[in-house]
């Protein structure tokens, strides 16, 4: 198995690859991954089907107990089966959908390929490190499927917001996931059983005292991600993603990952009155809530999109549940609305491609001039609506039927079959709403004058293929039978038998259940009629429901929070914003020191003649520096300070140091240069009282490096960390010999990592607000050109291309670029 | 600049200052020297170029975006460090390789020597250009 999701990983790397080199290559190579990998887990089915679950372990951090278990039962297998061969059909369609952006398809198709290899991990993973990383590892890959029309606001803001959404839910199920190992180990569970998911099933963890919060951190983290309510909102946003990527991610695998979970899971936390009560009312309102709203929506893709919602309520609610009949129902309905719903989300995609609208009533007719597409539509609703013989059909007769044979509470089998009936009838005018205006004639179809025509081959016939199997599974229900009862087995933690069928005769529950089919469609019928003699609204109300606006007020929160405290400590001139810094720095350090405050003693030696002529030539050229007004003579007295430094160092036995600040020095000035030709030739003068604050800080924090080092060079200061140092550089002969860059790139590697990254973030910034810059300045040159009156003092080649922009802003903006790399050099320097 | 001896000595220059980068880098491991330093030296001659031949001739020298550089440099450094953790062993842990004679020791301390390098010649490659073609 691990081979399994290794090759979806190598083959995303490939992909854009072999896309560069020749594009068929990738388009084939995707595709061609996933029907193998299809293909592979196919062949496992009698296997698991017979003699049950096949387990893999491999050892990865022994020392912190986190091994690579992979597990393959019923449920794992189902879910593989749906993500590589719906995957892929979708790689195909999306070669073909996406192929006037040629140039993103190699990457698209190498994320789609990392989600899969995710998405596997995911429903394969054993172990509860291993199933957290790839969980996140979905979240992270769909954010950059959602955000694919990076350079719009909405998809960045969609993407974000699944991103945060389903992040933060990914890091809370980690922390459940962890407890509930705690717990199996208190309870006895030798520790490296206990990461074992499937181990953990023996464990008594619902008695646990800590079960409560162990529920409540996984149900978050799996309701984050099947988009329950109120967290569904990421989802109908995630819409804003081209359409195979919503077919993919958002209808058949992605967002299954948490009721998947809550399936899996099942064994371990299920049966509780918490995990019934909890489960099973908000997938029930998430059911029935989301499939009205979908009803009402006017792009196809937000029906889609809530039906979905809609569609993962009902798998939800069927967990909660947990008994032997809701194990099945989830098992057929899992497949069933995979069958119908990706098919759907592409005959979209082709509709919006091909006619240029998504609105269900603006395409009256569409059907007869794409007749492929609208075949597909046809054959996809009709399972949607739950209409016989298709697969839909027998999922939804199981779904009433886990309420009929619900007998702990008679009240609850009523709840729950009014519950399941209101969702199939909703569920079923969204069906309307999707197929049908594609099939009426009349007014409000597309322009006559350009009639869509229908999309190539593989935009067809991978939906069909989909399609066509909800019907041929309908009919041919028994070839399903086996596959049901192993993931129903998965879930219900005991054998189960499964005999599907169409026709169960007439008495009772059967009989009631189809009326309540047919009372169903007439309701869902009705619903239609009236839509369709008066189109709801464009701008329907009941899609914002509070959670999206707590989640706007949040993030709104923390930019304004941000703002706010930049304006404080970061806003106005470069000059205030050193003082702030500085001014912080000193009190931080000088505090501690003063609290305990110990006479520094030293031992060294009296300075010679160079040292002596070094020192005088830094302080001479520091007095320069203070009574210069000149800006170059002003940076060659700075590097000149410098300059005496690294002599300093490489006097006292620091050569490392001292070459490091040769170079930082040289590139600090080449740096003042490049922009010292947009300031003003005369640096800015203050008046007397501020100049003496300057002044102040200036001396404060010269005296506290002095102290510092005379601290650090003090014998009373133990020097057990060089002592540490050395004895371990004698002890490894491998280790460097150099012992600074041995403490640089080993013993403290981590804190080099971490100060090569906040240089990298410096330089990244620097660019930004430089490009920045120069685009506010091409605005405002388009806007106001001709009125630079004080441009004449600038340096004139660049000062001729834009002077009105650049007055304005150089003397306060432009100093700030070269702050952030110096601050990010002198960080590195002092640790070395 | 306009000068005639900068103009005919940065090319040949920067070919020195990189091959020495390149010595100092590899030399850190045992005397001074190390990723720091090697990548200023290369962001030094690169900014040399960048003077004498304009920074957009520096960018076509380079064949790539400096910030290239500072990607890789970064995720070969979280590769060095994360290397332990598949042996078992904690963050930056570290694997040493085989000793070969002339080139010293391998593993994954040279190795993110070289990452430091990749970054710190990026980024200050990156700023120097940058602010140049301002």
């Amino acid at each position: 198995m691990l081979i399994a999701i290794a090759t979806a990983f190598v083959a995303a790397i490939l992909a854009p690859l072999l896309y560069r080199i020749k594009q068929q290559l990738a388009t084939v190579l995707a595709p061609g991954v996933a029907l193998g990998l299809f293909a592979y887990f196919a062949s496992k089915i009698p296997q698991v089907t017979e003699d049950g679950p096949i387990l893999e372990s491999h050892v990865w951090v022994p020392g912190m107990n986190v091994h690579a278990s992979f597990i393959l039962d019923g449920l794992g297998l189902v879910f593989a089966l749906l993500v590589t061969g719906i995957g892929a059909l979708i790689f195909t369609y999306a070669a073909a959908y996406f192929a006037d952006e040629r140039d993103r398809l190699g990457g698209v198709l190498s994320i789609f390929l990392l989600f899969m290899g995710s998405m596997l991990g995911v429903v394969l993973a054993d172990d509860a490190i291993t199933l957290f990383i790839f969980w996140e590892l979905t979240s992270v890959t769909s954010f950059f499927l959602i955000g694919y029309k990076f350079y719009t606001e909405k998809a960045k803001k969609s993407a974000l917001q699944a991103l945060v959404i389903t992040g933060a839910g990914g890091l809370v199920l980690l922390v459940g996931l962890l407890l509930m190992s705690h717990a199996a180990i208190a309870q006895g569970m030798p520790p490296e059983e206990a990461r074992r998911i499937s181990a953990l099933a023996d464990a008594d963890i619902q008695g646990h005292s800590l079960y409560t919060a162990i529920f409540v951190l996984v149900v978050l983290g799996a309701f984050s991600k099947s988009a329950q309510m109120p967290l569904h909102f990421w989802l109908p946003g995630a819409m804003v993603a081209p359409t195979p990527i919503s077919a993919y991610l958002h209808s058949a695998t992605m967002v299954k990952a948490g009721t998947f979970l809550l399936a899996r899971l099942n064994p371990q936390l299920g049966g509780t009155e918490l995990w019934f009560w909890t489960v099973t009312t908000v997938g029930a309102v998430t059911m029935v809530v989301a499939a009205a709203i979908a009803v009402f929506q006017r792009d196809l893709k937000s029906v889609l999109a809530y039906t979905t919602v809609s569609a993962l309520g009902t798998l939800t609610m069927l967990a909660g549940i947990g008994t032997e009949t809701a194990a099945k129902a989830f098992a057929l309905f899992l497949v069933v609305h995979a069958l119908y719903k990706a098919p759907l989300f592409m005959a979209a995609g082709t509709i919006d491609k091909k006619a240029g609208t998504r609105d269900p009533w603006a395409i009256r007719g569409l059907a007869y001039r794409m007749r492929g597409t609208g075949i597909v539509i046809a054959l996809a609703c009709l399972s949607m609506a739950g209409i016989p013989p298709f697969f839909g059909f027998i999922g939804k007769e199981e779904l009433y039927a886990t309420a009929f044979y619900y007998d702990d509470l008679e009240w609850m089998s009523t709840a729950l079959a009014v519950a399941a009936w209101l969702g199939a009838a909703f569920t079923a005018a969204a069906a309307l709403v999707v197929a049908l205006p594609a099939f009426s004639r009349g007014p409000g179809g597309p322009d006559p004058s350009k009639p869509p025509k229908e999309g190539p081959l593989r935009m067809v016939a991978a939906p069909a293929i989909l399609a066509a199997a909800g019907i041929v599974l309908g009919t041919l229900n028994v070839l399903a039978e086996d596959l049901v009862a192993a993931v129903a087995t998965s879930i219900y933690d005991a054998p189960v038998s499964v005999t599907l069928a169409l026709w169960h005769g007439l008495e009772y529950p059967y009989g009631v259940m189809l009326l309540m089919s047919a009372a169903s469609l007439a309701v869902a019928g009705l619903l239609y009629a009236k839509l369709s003699s008066k189109p709801p609204a464009e701008e329907s109300k009941l899609g914002r429901l509070q959670g999206a606006e707590v989640y706007a007020r949040v993030i709104d929160g923390i930019y304004k929070l941000a703002g706010a405290t930049a304006r404080v400590v970061q806003g106005g001139p470069l000059h205030r914003h050193v003082f702030i810094v500085t001014a912080v720095a000193i009190a931080a350090a000088a505090t501690p020191i003063l609290m305990r405050w110990e006479t520094p003693q030293t031992t060294g030696t009296q300075p010679g003649i160079p040292e002596i002529v070094i020192v005088a030539l830094g302080i001479a050229s520091l007095g320069l520096l203070i009574k210069a007004k000149n800006r170059l003579v002003q940076t060659a007295a700075a590097g000149v300070i410098g300059f005496a430094i690294a002599f300093l160092f490489a006097i006292y036995s620091g050569p490392d140091l001292a070459i490091t600040q040769l170079m930082v020095e040289t590139l600090m000035v080449i740096l003042l240069v490049l922009v010292l030709h947009r300031l003003p030739a005369r640096s800015v003068v203050h008046a007397a009282p501020k100049r003496i604050v300057h002044g102040v800080i200036a001396l404060a924090g010269g005296a506290l490096v002095t102290v510092l080092l005379l601290l650090a060079a003090s014998p009373r200061y133990p020097r057990d960390a060089s002592d540490f140092y050395i004895a371990h550089l004698e002890e490894e002969p491998e280790l460097a010999r150099n012992l600074i860059n041995a403490i640089l790139e080993n013993f403290r590697a981590m804190d080099t990592l971490g100060e090569i990254v906040v240089l990298a973030i410096a330089g990244v910034g620097v660019t930004a607000l430089v490009k920045l810059h120069k685009l506010r300045q091409r605005e405002e040159g388009e806007q106001d050109a001709g009125s630079g009156d004080d441009a004449g003092q600038q340096a004139p080649r660049e000062a001729q291309n834009d002077p009105a922009a650049r007055g304005a802003e150089a003397g306060s903006e432009d100093p700030a670029d070269p702050s952030d790399p110096a601050e990010g050099d002198q960080d590195e320097e002092r640790s070395s | 600049m306009n000068s005639l001896i900068l103009r005919t000595t940065a090319p040949l220059l920067l070919i020195l200052l990189a091959l020495y980068s390149v010595f100092v880098l590899w030399r850190g491991h045992y005397e001074p020297g190390g990723g720091f330093v090697g990548g200023l030296l290369l962001a030094g001659g690169v900014a040399l170029y960048a003077l004498s031949a304009g920074p957009s001739k520096a960018r076509d020298l380079l064949r790539m975006l400096p910030r290239t550089l500072i990607g890789l440099g970064l995720l070969l450094g979280i590769g060095a460090g994360v290397a332990g953790l598949f042996i078992g062993e904690a963050l930056f842990f570290p694997i040493w390789g085989a000793y070969i004679p002339g080139v010293g020791a391998t593993g994954t301390v040279p190795l993110f020597a070289i990452c430091v390098y990749l970054v710190v010649a990026g980024t200050a490659a990156e700023i120097l250009l940058t602010l140049a073609e301002d």
